[in-house]
């Protein structure tokens, strides 16, 4: 395993030297524009929108809000809800990638990578299809359980027989248990035209139309784990030095990899069962997170978690603008940035390798 | 044989299954089984013979008249009400609970078969096995030779090969399409001379003449057709539907979306909800869409002139093109523009 490519984390228990401070600075200053930059997008989704509105009514909206008129009442009743949602389900989404590339350390690994989505997908069809659950609020219900199932299944696979839960096998069960589960849900959806109809808007991925009681049920789940996983850079440096070199370090690798995958398999769970699947935000997200800050993992954990906000925003955004007077769902627009950022990713020579 | 080159055609073209491929083999069983002629465009029909020009163009010619029908539901109601018992249903409303929503109107379902349902509109084993000498269904595409209701596109060679399909218009004016449903039925063997029949014609020209009156007394009233859903808004672009384009003759005014004629509706955003202020708003009774209620309660539709003035009514997309269908969705339109307010 030690070929797979492993950028050399910087020592974290280097004696500090005042290069290093001023690097840690540096640092704090982006998180703290990064932050900045995640209000501006928010911004942006609350002003730019399926209705076109002027800045005035959109600030009235937010700091004078009057309800009988009608543009300050999307702002606030459509448009807020939907932001906080793309905030709260990109930040997992980012956070959680970042967590599974440097559990697995495979660069192209995301969230979904331990079935979690599949999970979640084939949960909410089978409740439609069986018990006739129909709407988004209850889906939560069944997203859950479903993913983390799916995501004990992976584990219970990969560390079943010698050697236990290696990157590669958890990576290869995670591969095909989503492959038979999402061959279940096709299954059922082929069998239910009805069932189709009500998973087909869910299983593209949105935040459009999701009351907010259905966040404010996950975030006691999400929040957590997004705060758990903040904490995580020091035991992810270290893992990504390979296992030999992890283990020669004292750690425990199981049971690191274990711990990290249970919080990325809430993270996934939660956003899921929020928005629905969503691609490339936990793929793409780690990649851009690195190129700004390097590869210590202690800095590209709250970056991720804040660029995965603000790309979810910026595509829902995007997609609302772009379709007037309809709307794209945020799914189908992160498949259409994902799809050349995937290629490019390819192209690079570091994963080539 | 021609049922041989479908099933080779089809193995090409599409990754087929065994499935597939006992279908195509029973339908081409039952084709050899039954030697009757399918069409004959030009012959003027022998004695005995049954004959239709159906709305598609398509003449079908059988040996005698036909007695075993499976309909489509949409075809099925207003089939109903002019005298016509189906031998089996199947169709797009034929619901998971085996209802049949609005469309279904005054059919009681008891002791007929069903050979298809939202799930998989036509089954072609089951169809087979009524043994049907006639398919019939609406359609809402007259120049699409493969666009048929409830059967889909690539079953359409197969379900022909069973039985002949006609189908009944959808578009254009529902009256006429009424005529044709009763023109359809009398040759079927339905009487059209019953007490009961003419009293529905007479409630149905009373309704037509009442509705217009109704919407000439308050000409200044618009009204606007949606299929609301939790996510998107589908507003009806009126001349493409037989009964929106009827009311519309008829001098109602309906508020005309930015759409595509043939593409039946305009999607839009929960946020474009005051796009089309009207003084009425009548709501799809599909399951699927929102409620009256729910309208009431949406922050966007609920500035909506004709929703906060609580003037929002029943619309059944699946409209029933019989007197008796006709005439309530006539007489339910009049109510409303009798009651409603200008608010717009």
């Amino acid at each position: 395993m030690s070929s797979v490519i492993a950028p050399l984390p910087e020592n974290a228990e280097a004696p500090v030297a005042p290069a290093r401070w001023t690097r840690s600075a540096l640092l704090l200053i982006g998180l703290g524009i990064m932050v900045g930059v995640m209000i501006v997008a928010s911004l942006l989704s609350l002003r730019f929108g399926s209705l076109e509105i002027s800045s005035q009514q959109a600030r009235d909206a937010v700091f004078s809000y009057d309800d009988a008129v009608y543009e300050q009442v999307i702002v606030r009743e459509l448009r807020v809800p939907r932001t906080l949602i793309a905030l709260a389900v990109g930040g997992s989404l980012g956070i959680a990638g970042t967590v599974m590339q440097g559990v697995t350390r495979n660069p192209l690994a995301g969230p979904s990578i331990l079935g979690v989505s599949a999970g979640a997908s084939f949960g909410v069809t089978l409740a439609i299809y069986v018990l006739g659950v129909s709407t988004p609020s209850q889906f939560v219900w069944f997203a859950f359980p479903g993913a983390a199932l799916a995501a004990i299944v992976v584990f219970g696979v990969a560390s079943s027989g010698r050697g236990g839960a290696t990157p590669v096998r958890l990576a290869l069960a995670g591969v095909v248990v989503s492959a038979l589960l999402a061959s279940w849900t096709s299954a059922l959806l082929l069998l239910s035209e009805e069932t189709m109809d009500l998973v087909r808007f869910w299983s593209v991925g949105s935040v459009a139309g999701r009351p907010l009681d259905v966040l404010w049920g996950v975030l006691p789940l999400m929040l957590p784990a997004a705060i758990a996983c903040l904490f995580l850079g020091q035991q992810l440096n270290v893992l990504s030095m390979g296992e030999e070199s992890a283990r020669g370090l004292g750690m425990n690798t199981t049971r690191v990899r274990l711990v990290a995958s249970a919080l990325v398999v809430v993270l996934t769970g939660s956003a899921v069962s929020v928005a629905g699947p969503i691609g490339f935000v936990g793929l793409a997200t780690p990649h851009i997170a690195r190129s700004l800050v390097g590869s210590d993992y202690r800095w590209v954990l709250p970056y991720s978690f804040l660029l995965g906000s603000i790309l979810l925003v910026l595509a829902d955004t995007a997609g609302r603008v772009a379709a007037r007077p309809s709307e794209i769902q945020v799914g189908v627009v992160m498949a259409f940035i994902g799809a050349p950022f995937l290629i490019a990713l390819a192209r690079r020579r570091s994963v080539a390798n | 044989m021609h049922e041989e080159d479908f099933t080779v055609t089809h193995f090409l073209t599409h990754k087929i299954d065994r499935r597939q491929m006992i279908i195509s083999a029973m339908a081409g069983a039952a084709l050899l089984r039954s030697p009757r002629t399918l069409v004959a465009q030009d012959a003027s029909p022998a004695a005995g013979e049954w004959t239709f020009t159906d709305d598609k163009g398509v003449t079908v010619t059988l040996p005698s008249q036909p007695e075993r029908l499976v309909i489509d539901v949409n075809a099925a109601a207003p089939l109903w009400d002019f005298g016509i018992r189906p031998q089996a249903l199947f169709g797009w409303n034929v619901l998971a609970d085996g209802s049949f929503g609005d469309a279904g109107g005054n059919i009681d379902p008891e002791g007929i078969a069903i050979v298809g349902d939202v799930n998989e509109r036509i089954r072609i084993e089951d169809l087979i096995a009524q043994e049907p000498d006639l398919i019939i269904t609406v359609a809402w595409d007259l120049e699409d030779p493969k666009a048929y209701w409830s059967i889909d596109a690539e079953l359409v060679d197969q379900v022909n090969a069973v039985a002949p399909v006609i189908a009944i218009s959808t578009t254009g004016m529902a009256d006429a399409n009424t005529q044709r449903f009763a023109e359809l039925a009398a040759l079927l063997g339905a009487d059209l001379e019953t007490p009961e029949l003419k009293s529905a014609e007479a409630d149905y020209e009373a309704a037509i003449q009442r509705f217009k009156d109704a919407a000439a007394a308050n000409s200044d009233l618009t009204a606007l057709f949606l299929a609301p859903t939790p996510e998107t808004v589908w507003v009806a672009y009126g001349p493409d539907w037989a009964d929106l384009n009827m009311y519309g003759e008829f001098g109602l005014t309906i508020v005309e979306p930015d759409a595509e004629p043939g593409s039946f509706w305009e999607q839009i955003s929960h946020e474009q909800a005051l796009k089309y202020p009207a003084d009425m708003v009548f709501i799809s009774t599909r399951a699927e869409s929102l409620s009256a209620e729910d309208m009431a309660k949406s922050p966007t539709w609920s500035k909506h002139p004709a929703v906060a003035a609580g003037q929002m009514y029943p619309w059944n997309q699946d409209f029933i093109q019989s007197y008796q269908g006709m005439a309530d969705a006539l007489n339910g339109i009049a109510d409303a523009t009798e009651a409603a307010e200008k608010v717009s």
